[in-house]
């Protein structure tokens, strides 16, 4: 019986670099978003989203705010912090898990439907619904097709030649 | 479709639905009508996301809209779940066979802690498309 498929050595290792840089590129990139489409009142919210390794980690809302009631009367915003992803290595990695952990988060995406977020006049305060549009409306699609193009083009994972060279990523 | 008609072809179904159960619809924008504790209603939102896709090609219908449908139904606290299972599983067969909605999220129920409610939220990805004249 004839052999089916073909062997090339080093492309296993190729495929995992390739999935983990894409899934990597994917999570900051999501942040960034939620962080861009987000509310930001203090910006204290917009600045405690994590990133940690592996699919479907709980990532509880511990974290209390820093602010006084008065100071989150009229806030500066805090500027944007980019929040990195930490790196994939090796097979068998299962992606990432991405959640905030204040306290209030569930008012602040909306899913709370007793909790009212803060507003006010000329401040980014995020329309409503913004976290289930952002999940179900096409951005999140969209980001993911952005992280693919993206990683394609990072050098340290272009050029496959097959063999040893594949390997030393 | 315009976005009005979009609107109508996802809400119609939450309509019809709760009008067959005789609950009170609250539409987007409209002003809350008296209500207390012992009532329940149903609210829905629309809401848009992606928009424009690009398209290579002779197409004339360029808008490949994206967005999001939230139901959620309140009803009375400290009554058991069955009411809201009964009406948030109608509608969301209701949704399910609704052309243009890709992936339902819930129902998920929930007793509120600031409101007197027992609490239900679905929501879902919508696709359509916005036919140039």
């Amino acid at each position: 019986m004839a052999k089916t498929g073909f062997k090339l050595p080093g492309f296993t290792s190729y495929v995992e670099r390739v999935k983990n840089v894409t899934a990597q590129e994917a999570a900051e990139l999501i942040v960034a978003e939620l962080q861009e489409d987000g509310p930001a009142w203090t910006g204290e919210f917009r600045n405690n989203w994590v990133i940690v390794t592996g699919t479907g980690k709980r990532i509880p809302a511990t974290k209390e705010s820093s602010y006084t009631k008065l100071q989150r009367q009229t806030p500066t915003a805090e500027p944007i912090k980019k929040i990195s992803a930490p790196k994939l290595k090796g097979k068998g990695n299962n992606g990432y898990t991405i959640g905030n952990v204040m306290r209030y988060r569930d008012i602040a995406l909306d899913l709370d439907p007793g909790g009212v977020r803060t507003a006010g006049a000329n401040r980014n305060t995020a329309p409503e619904d913004w976290y289930i549009n952002f999940v179900q409306g096409g951005k999140m699609r969209q980001i993911l097709e952005a992280a693919t193009l993206k990683a394609a083009k990072d050098p340290t994972i272009r050029g496959f030649k097959g063999g040893s060279r594949a390997t030393r990523f | 479709m315009t976005l009005q008609d979009i609107r109508r072809h996802f809400e119609t179904p939450v309509v019809d639905t709760c009008t067959a159960l005789n609950i009170p619809y609250r539409p987007a924008n409209t002003l809350e009508p008296n209500g207390d504790a012992y009532s329940e209603f149903v609210e829905a939102r629309l809401q848009f996301g992606a928009m424009m896709e690009g398209i290579v090609g002779d197409c004339t219908n360029l808008e490949n809209i994206r967005g999001s449908f939230i139901i959620e139904y309140f009803g009375p606290k400290g009554r058991g779940p069955a009411r809201a299972q009964e009406v948030m599983e109608l509608l969301f067969c209701e949704m399910l066979a609704l052309k243009g909605v890709t992936d339902i999220n819930g129902p998920n129920f929930t007793e509120l802690e600031n409101r007197p409610y027992y609490f239900s939220r679905m929501s879902m990805a919508i696709r359509a498309h916005n036919e140039a004249p």
